[in-house]
């Protein structure tokens, strides 16, 4: 540590509470007092030879009293332990406060009296409370009034008495304290708008921060919520699978063994028992296969989705070739941060549907496209299918939504909505657009980043 | 054709009416102990307690869910003892999830079959195994069941 910092940390020491905050104006004011001490030190200490000197050649015995004296109230103000920093503000005014007077009334207004004065009205108003600033004014109106006496009475023989009249005095000094005046007003308004400004500025970054926690606490509880959601989906489909096996194991085994000892109405009735548990069945595998999206975190990787649509074609192999689908790939597909497994599933249900959802009298034709704007890869699914109706367009997402008869198109309406699932956690969109009758475009979006 | 001997370590009644009507109908040869939990498997197949003229089983059929000892910790018990590992493993399970079929593997099951929601796929799974394990696959001799 420079000798430079170690004495403006002892000056530090004793102007500053540490308790107070930065945003403090007390600490300012005392940041401030204690930076006028520091340098007021060192260049009086200089000014003060030369200074004794001339005033020891005009014979001006008590300005060198009264300046040495000023000096060492100052370095008290500074240095000296155990003092509040008001006493220490205190008598550094008064130290100042002294010099001024002297110096007004041994060099009258060719001395530097009254801009010490005025100086010191704008560092009172500036160091202590606002409070101060009136008393600041009032010291100075008298001080000038009692000067004006002295000089009206002709008391003493100093510059002030004999080289000025009443008038000119009073000239000078009423241009002195309309300054003083002016000062002492508009100071502290522009310390208290910035203030009020801090202050302002503080509330709202607070308010912003509880807001943001609140924020934060929400979303944490919403995360568990779902996550709690999830696990229940999970745990539930996955412990109605036992039972149910049971229901439909046991009603196949009456079916089978004693369905000659039953009559007509009782075999219907076994019927549509075994119906009712295998479509539940689907059901809650389904379900079970839904919730099981991202429940193990899979990794991502870098994945060409070029060699994700010839594997779901690889997979889709049987039903293309029954369907004589005819399928157009691009061959610019993008390259994405994916879980491979997941984008599998994605375009596998999306080229099953365009397959499934086909119309009876014509061949289906899919193709697979992308587009790469701004910060979005698009990529689409494109069929000459059946169509959604306009108004379904949204519902196709959810799951174990339908939209047509369970004879022709069977399936529990599970595929969409793993595809949305899939899609959102990799943080994507997808949506459809359609024209019924002409067939539907499915679209994902990712971004790019 | 000699008998084989086939332990089922399973907890729900249900299933092992089902797997005990499945093996008949498959028509083979065969004798079935039943434990109800995991830790009555190991006892069986340690001759412990009340097991101690227990047969030797030439294949065990083993659940995943069961009380006291799991699936997963039958498994490793029978593949870590030297006297046990050369028995057929093959699990039963109405779980397919990746992880329980993966962990299963890791601990040197034989084999992993979801149960089948379908009487006529659970006959024929049945049958299948018996078929493949028993008379398919060549397995060791082992003292206490001379073939």
């Amino acid at each position: 540590m420079s000798v430079w910092q170690k004495y403006r940390g002892k000056i530090d020491q004793h102007c500053l509470n540490s308790g107070d905050s930065h945003n403090n104006l007390e600490y300012w004011r005392n940041s401030l007092f204690s930076a006028t001490l520091a340098f007021i030190i060192p260049l009086a200490l200089l000014a003060l030879v030369p200074g004794v000197m001339v005033a020891y050649s005009s014979n001006l015995f008590a300005l060198i009293i009264v300046d040495i004296a000023a000096v060492i109230g100052v370095l008290c103000a500074a240095f000296l332990p155990g003092m509040p920093v008001f006493v220490r503000k205190v008598l550094f005014t008064v130290s100042l406060y002294a010099v001024s007077i002297t110096l007004l009334y041994q060099l009258g207004l060719f001395g530097p009296g009254l801009l010490y004065l005025l100086a010191l009205s704008v560092f009172i108003i500036l160091i202590f409370d606002y409070r101060f600033a009136i008393f600041s004014v009032a010291v100075n109106f008298l001080i000038c009034v009692l000067f004006g006496v002295v000089i009206y009475f002709d008391w003493g023989s100093s510059a002030v008495v004999e080289q000025y009249s009443v008038d000119t005095w009073t000239a000078v000094t009423a241009n002195f304290l309309f300054l003083n005046i002016v000062a002492a007003l508009l100071i502290p308004k522009l310390f208290n708008g910035l203030q009020l400004a801090i202050v302002n500025q503080e509330n709202l970054t607070q308010s912003l921060e509880e807001k943001q926690k609140r924020l934060e606490q929400s979303m944490a509880l919403l995360k568990a919520k779902n996550e709690e959601l999830e696990d229940f989906a999970y745990s539930a489909s996955h412990d109605l699978k036992e039972p149910l096996r049971m229901v439909k194991s046991f009603l196949g085994l009456l079916e089978i063994k004693y369905k000659n000892k039953l009559d007509d109405k009782a075999n219907q009735y076994i019927h549509f028992a075994v119906d009712g548990a295998s479509r539940m069945q689907n059901l809650i595998e389904d379900l079970l296969e839904f919730s099981r999206v991202g429940r193990y975190h899979t990794q991502f990787s870098t994945i060409s989705l070029n060699d994700i649509v010839q594997i779901a074609l690889k997979n889709l192999h049987a039903q293309i070739e029954e369907s004589r689908a005819t399928i157009e790939i691009s061959d610019k597909l993008p390259v994405i941060q994916a879980s491979e497994n997941e984008m599998n599933r994605v375009f596998q249900n999306l080229i099953s549907n365009a397959i499934k959802f086909r119309k009876d009298n014509q061949n289906p034709v899919i193709s697979i496209g992308s587009e790469s704007k701004d910060i979005h890869h698009t990529i689409w699914v494109k069929d000459n299918g059946i169509g959604i109706e306009h108004n379904k367009l949204d519902e196709v997402f959810d799951i174990f939504k339908r939209l047509n008869s369970q004879e022709k198109y069977p399936g529990t309406g599970i595929g969409l909505a793993i595809c949305r699932k899939i899609v959102e956690r990799h943080n994507g969109s997808i949506f459809t657009t359609s024209e019924p009758g002409a067939g539907s475009t499915f679209f994902i979006k990712f971004s790019t980043t | 054709m000699s008998t084989i001997h086939i332990l089922l370590v399973e907890d729900n009644e249900g299933d092992i009416l089902l797997t005990t009507e499945a093996l008949i109908e498959a028509g083979l040869n065969h004798t079935l102990s039943v434990t109800r939990d995991g830790w009555e498997a190991i006892q069986y197949l340690t001759k412990n307690g009340s097991y101690t003229n227990a047969i030797r089983p030439d294949l065990i059929l083993l659940d995943i869910n069961l009380p006291k000892l799991n699936g997963h910790e039958v498994l490793n018990r029978v593949k870590q003892n030297p006297d046990l590992k050369e028995i057929p493993v093959v699990v039963l399970s109405t779980s397919s999830d990746e992880r329980d079929i993966k962990k299963s593997y890791n601990s040197y099951s034989n084999c992993y079959i979801v149960k089948p929601g379908d009487i006529h796929t659970f006959t024929s799974v049945i049958e299948s195994i018996e078929n493949f394990w028993i008379k398919v696959a060549e397995l060791p001799n082992n003292t206490g069941n001379l073939r």
